[in-house]
């Protein structure tokens, strides 16, 4: 999923796209609002995080813009600005939701999410995936990224969802980890396998009754993961 | 800035119309004015035409009554016998034809047989057919004649005598009628004399072309004088019609557009002007000064509001770099932990002092913008559904690390927890300035409490009490209020050295009205301060039916 990332902070716009893309987004980077209205035209991202103190076009006129050409995209406002009116005048302009400066990364994560599950309605059916699948006790709601095992609700990334629908797809064979990178890492972030093996752990400890001794994800030494 | 253009356009426009507006309207009456001035002066000039024609009317008056006076003089002494009347009229004063009727209307003289001067001949024939059956026998038989009663003695009569008009001024004599013949021309003559025969106004008055024009019965000119040449269908301004014996002839007055003008109008075309100019400048000049005022006005609040914006954003923009890339430290920390160091691995800790301060940082500068916010009159709540206690935990949980650092209990009753309609923030920022407070001022008492209960004394019933407890130094009576005030710090020894800004209770309180409700300092009889905050938090309605 693409993420158009409209900030004239170098850092900041470095920042987030180091967080979403660990959240398995394609991110596109704007320096300003002249900037953002072009990516935009010429990306077709499917989620925007505008800024809206930004040299050449405010984030409200990008806002305007774009909404003009795609109504139900998913926008984030995020901005120092926080007085009621700016929250009130985003909301406005048909913003999905407005994250405050200072933010961490926790926030912006849980927002990004809440608004990946509307980006996913936007898609046509044949482009969605399935409402729920089961992976062993797991059950998985990829469009809500989300899963259940038990009574626990489990949060799930981006990636998290696409890692799992891939090894549900190839049940019963190996993935291999470069298999793994092309589907489920963006083709500008390229990782070794270190990071995705730090990724699967991770992942375990959240699907897994046992990390230790997983049941879904399972390493098959030399090769990759399995899903039985 | 796009936001700066609305209100200065509408301003401008205002300014436009109050400039314009007037002026405009001082030009619709000036125009009138001048309308009406001009109609007046037309008025006044075709009076004063009037009045030059009554004064020409009277003096041709003055001429007619002094020549019936001079012939009527002349009847006294005439003699009965026919043949001494030629000599008698031949030794008149003025050169005068006349004829004697008697009473049966036959002429008494001249002879009606030729017998006389050529002068007599030629009388007796140009006036034969007014003689006996004539209007002239009719008058000396008595009879009704229009015009002239029986009783009447002396007259007029004005018959045309070969298509020209003839004046006869007749008297009674006995039983005799004296007709004295005045032609046209020789009245005319007469009147001529008298009246005006330079150019109107030289020798003396300004020269004003017009023209004077005596017109007999049939409309030709007898006389005229003046130095304006009327055009063919250029109609008179003022026309007075002569009485008996002229009747008929009448006095035409003739003068070009421009006289009709009086002399004050040129300089109230100039008034009007120069007031309009004048009006233009008075109000172009106060619109220039109230938008210079008002502009600036603008400006300094647009500045303050820029700066306020500014200052956040530039404080603001560091600080999410420190919290984001801080995050993103401990989460790559903790991918590289092979150690399964976990919590205690140093540079986690390190990291969480930069978390927090960070945080302390952003409430600081929130509520010094939100302070600055409040001398301006724009803070503002913006309330939407949720459920207070989570908000409560978040409050907590960014203070739990120092809270925990110095070793302050906390004991939280959250079980009253209802889903109502209520700023998170506000309530995240008035906790927080609470529970600051406790780690500045409290500490030693080690022990924070904060309880939520529903507020009955709401509006509509419907509102929570916020309790935050704690077990230090207390405040002194006399301060209760005090505290509350921007800046005020206690001053006694506890304070001294205590960071902060002073102004985190003011900010609370205003936080708490601004939400229907209100923050005070309850007596606490067990020692320690106990702040209540209460709030009006309405239940959901069916409007807010989205997800928290």
């Amino acid at each position: 999923m693409r993420v158009l990332v409209a900030e004239d902070d170098n850092d900041i716009r470095q920042g987030l796209r180091e967080v979403l893309e660990s959240e398995g987004y394609e991110v596109i980077e704007a320096a300003d609002g002249v900037e953002a209205i072009e990516f935009f035209n010429s990306k077709d991202p499917e989620v925007a995080l505008l800024d809206i103190m930004m040299p050449g076009k405010n984030g409200y006129d990008v806002c305007r813009e774009i909404l003009k050409i795609k109504p139900a995209l998913p926008v984030i406002f995020i901005s120092a600005k926080s007085e009621e009116i700016d929250r009130v005048i985003g909301l406005e302009l048909g913003a999905d939701d407005f994250i405050s400066k200072p933010f961490g990364v926790r926030e912006v994560i849980a927002r990004i999410r809440a608004v990946t599950r509307r980006a996913f309605l936007s898609r046509s059916p044949e482009q969605r995936d399935p409402e729920q699948v089961e992976m062993g006790a797991l059950t998985i709601f990829p469009q809500q990224l989300r899963a259940r095992k038990g009574e626990e609700t489990i949060e799930l990334s981006l990636r998290d969802v696409r890692i799992l629908m891939l090894l549900l797809r190839e049940r019963g064979k190996v993935v291999t980890r470069e298999l793994l990178f092309n589907e489920c890492w963006d083709m500008n972030f390229l990782p070794n396998s270190r990071t995705i093996d730090q990724h699967i752990s991770k992942l375990r400890k959240r699907v897994e009754d046992d990390p230790q001794n997983p049941e879904i994800i399972r390493t098959v030494h030399g090769a990759g993961y399995r899903f039985e | 800035m796009t936001q700066n253009t609305r209100p200065r356009r509408t301003l401008a426009l205002m300014l436009i119309a109050m400039t314009l507006i007037p002026v405009a309207l001082f030009a619709i009456l000036g125009s009138r004015l001048i309308d009406d001035q001009e109609a007046l002066s037309r008025v006044e000039a075709t009076r004063v035409f009037d009045d030059r024609l009554d004064t020409l009317e009277s003096a041709i008056q003055t001429i007619v009554r002094g020549l019936e006076r001079e012939l009527s003089r002349y009847t006294e002494t005439l003699p009965e016998d026919a043949a001494a009347l030629s000599e008698a009229f031949r030794r008149l004063p003025r050169e005068v034809d006349a004829l004697v009727l008697n009473d049966e209307g036959k002429l008494v003289f001249p002879s009606a047989r030729g017998a006389g001067t050529r002068r007599e001949t030629a009388l007796v024939d140009r006036t034969r057919r007014f003689v006996q059956q004539g209007v002239l026998g009719q008058v000396a038989r008595r009879e009704p004649v229009a015009g002239v009663s029986a009783a009447d003695d002396r007259g007029w009569l004005s018959p045309a005598i070969h298509g020209t008009q003839t004046f006869f001024r007749w008297y009674r004599k006995g039983l005799r009628t004296v007709f004295f013949e005045i032609g046209e021309v020789s009245l005319a003559s007469e009147l001529v004399m008298q009246l005006p025969d330079t150019p109107e106004g030289a020798g003396g008055d300004t020269a004003r072309p017009t023209r004077t024009m005596l017109l007999d019965a049939s409309g030709a000119t007898l006389y005229q004088w003046g130095l304006h040449e009327p055009d063919v269908q250029e109609a008179p301004k003022s026309t007075r019609v002569l009485v008996q014996p002229l009747a008929g002839w009448r006095l035409q007055h003739y003068a070009p557009e421009s006289e009709l003008s009086v002399a004050y109008e040129g300089t109230l075309m100039t008034a009007v002007w120069a007031g309009l100019v004048g009006l233009a400048f008075i109000l172009g000049g106060c619109a220039w000064l109230i938008w210079v005022a008002r502009t600036r006005e603008m400006r300094v609040a647009q500045q303050r509001v820029s700066f306020v914006n500014q200052v956040s954003h530039e404080l603001k923009t560091p600080l999410t770099n420190i919290r984001m890339y801080a995050d993103l430290l401990a989460a790559s920390l903790e991918d590289d932990d092979m150690e399964g160091l976990g919590d205690t691995d140093p540079r986690q800790r390190h990291l969480a002092v930069i978390v927090r301060e960070s945080d302390r940082l952003s409430r600081l500068i929130r509520n010094v913008l939100n302070f600055a916010r409040s001398q301006e009159e724009r803070l503002k709540v913006s309330v939407r559904p949720g459920r207070i206690a989570p908000v409560v935990e978040g409050a907590v949980d960014n203070h739990r690390e120092s809270l925990r650092g110095l070793e302050i209990a906390v004991d939280l009753d959250l079980s009253h927890d209802p889903v109502r309609v209520f700023d998170a923030d506000a309530v995240e920022q008035i906790l927080g300035n609470l529970i600051s407070n406790v780690e500045k001022y409290a500490r030693t008492g080690h022990y924070l409490g904060i309880r939520l209960e529903n507020w009955p004394e709401a509006p509509n019933g419907q509102g929570v009490r916020i309790l935050v407890r704690d077990r230090g130094p207390g405040i002194a009576k006399e301060h209760r209020e005090r505290i509350f005030e921007p800046f005020w710090r206690a001053s006694d020894k506890l304070s001294d050295g205590v960071a902060g800004t002073g102004i985190g209770l003011d900010i609370a309180r205003r936080l708490a009205r601004l939400h229907g409700g209100d923050l005070r300092l309850l007596p606490s009889p067990e020692g320690g301060c106990l702040f209540e905050a209460v709030l009006a938090t309405p239940p959901p309605t069916a409007d807010y039916s989205r997800k928290t």
